[in-house]
């Protein structure tokens, strides 16, 4: 696997660390500010790009193969099916009336929250160094430390995690499956595509 | 170090932002997202930082929480635009009465 320490020299590494992090700043501003759903999911795609670069850098390979692969193989493919199935872009899809928080408030708060953890890090970086920086053990990445501690340790939550995913799972096709349309209308009708679906709920709502 | 949780910290920040400030439905959630990513950044940071493994496992179990979570929000989004016809959070009084 990768070792970063002696194959790279330090100064790229840290520059590629800045850039990699500016990128993800990028990203969620882009998530945060574009007006269509399709460029907040390629803002959320630049996110995780640049944040798996930080894992490598950081002398986590894994966690960034993982992120690679569950996160901008399977989060943001299933954002973009979403957002082509139910055609949220559009000038409908937000309100233009006034949401329920002043953006005030909201920015002012969240300032707040970030010179609070600004004051948290400055705590902790004047604390003495811990004990033993030297993460990798066994192999160069500690993937079998990893593993070890994955399946002895933490072995009640890796199991509790695989029931969680097949319960939402089961709760996802129920929740996003058509109840009980087929029998109010017409049984012999085919069941519609989502676009009629949402006008045939909402027409089938005010009907009766 | 204290510049990834810098990163993390802004990260969570600008996620915040987005699911206060933003209406859609779908956009909140990929703010949600983002926070994940941000606290999923700092376990691997805390965990570099004290040289154990645990944060790294944490990081994993929670990426795969995310994903469930993910399909989930997902599934309500769109039984919410089903009903609605748009993925608009401010229609969102079904349990107001």
């Amino acid at each position: 696997m990768i070792v970063l320490e002696g194959s790279i020299p330090a100064a790229l590494t840290s520059l590629l660390s800045v850039v990699a992090g500016l990128g993800a700043i990028a990203g969620a501003l882009v998530v945060v500010t574009a007006p269509r759903a399709f460029r907040a999911v390629m803002g959320l795609l630049i996110t995780v790009v640049c944040l798996s670069i930080e894992y490598v850098l950081l002398a986590a390979p894994v966690i960034a193969f993982i992120q690679i692969l569950v996160y901008a193989g399977a989060v943001v493919v299933l954002f973009l099916f979403v957002v082509m199935l139910l055609d949220l872009d559009g000038s409908r899809a937000e309100s233009s009336s006034r949401g329920p928080v002043r953006w005030e408030w909201a920015i002012g708060g969240t300032a707040a929250f970030f010179m609070i953890g600004v004051c948290g890090i400055y705590y902790l970086a004047k604390l003495p160094a811990p004990a033993a920086p030297a993460v990798s053990e066994a192999t160069p990445d500690g993937v079998q430390a990893i593993g070890v501690t994955l399946l002895r340790d933490y072995l009640v939550s890796f199991e509790a995690v695989a029931v969680f995913l097949l319960a939402a799972a089961v709760a996802a096709i129920y929740v996003a499956h058509a109840h009980g349309r087929g029998e109010k209308a017409d049984p012999a009708e085919p069941d519609p595509a989502p676009e009629a679906g949402a006008a045939g709920a909402a027409a089938g709502k005010e009907a009766p | 170090m204290s510049g990834y949780l810098a990163l993390s910290l802004a990260l969570f920040s600008i996620g915040a932002l987005g699911v206060v400030l933003r209406r859609n439905l779908l956009v909140m959630l990929i703010s949600i997202e983002v926070m994940l990513n941000a606290a999923i950044l700092a376990l691997v940071v805390f965990s570099r930082m004290y040289g154990s493994v645990d944060g790294r496992v944490m990081g994993i179990l929670a990426i795969a929480v995310a994903a469930g979570e993910v399909a989930v929000g997902l599934a309500l989004v769109i039984a919410f635009v089903r009903l609605r016809g748009r993925p608009d959070a401010t229609a969102m009084d079904l349990l107001k009465w």
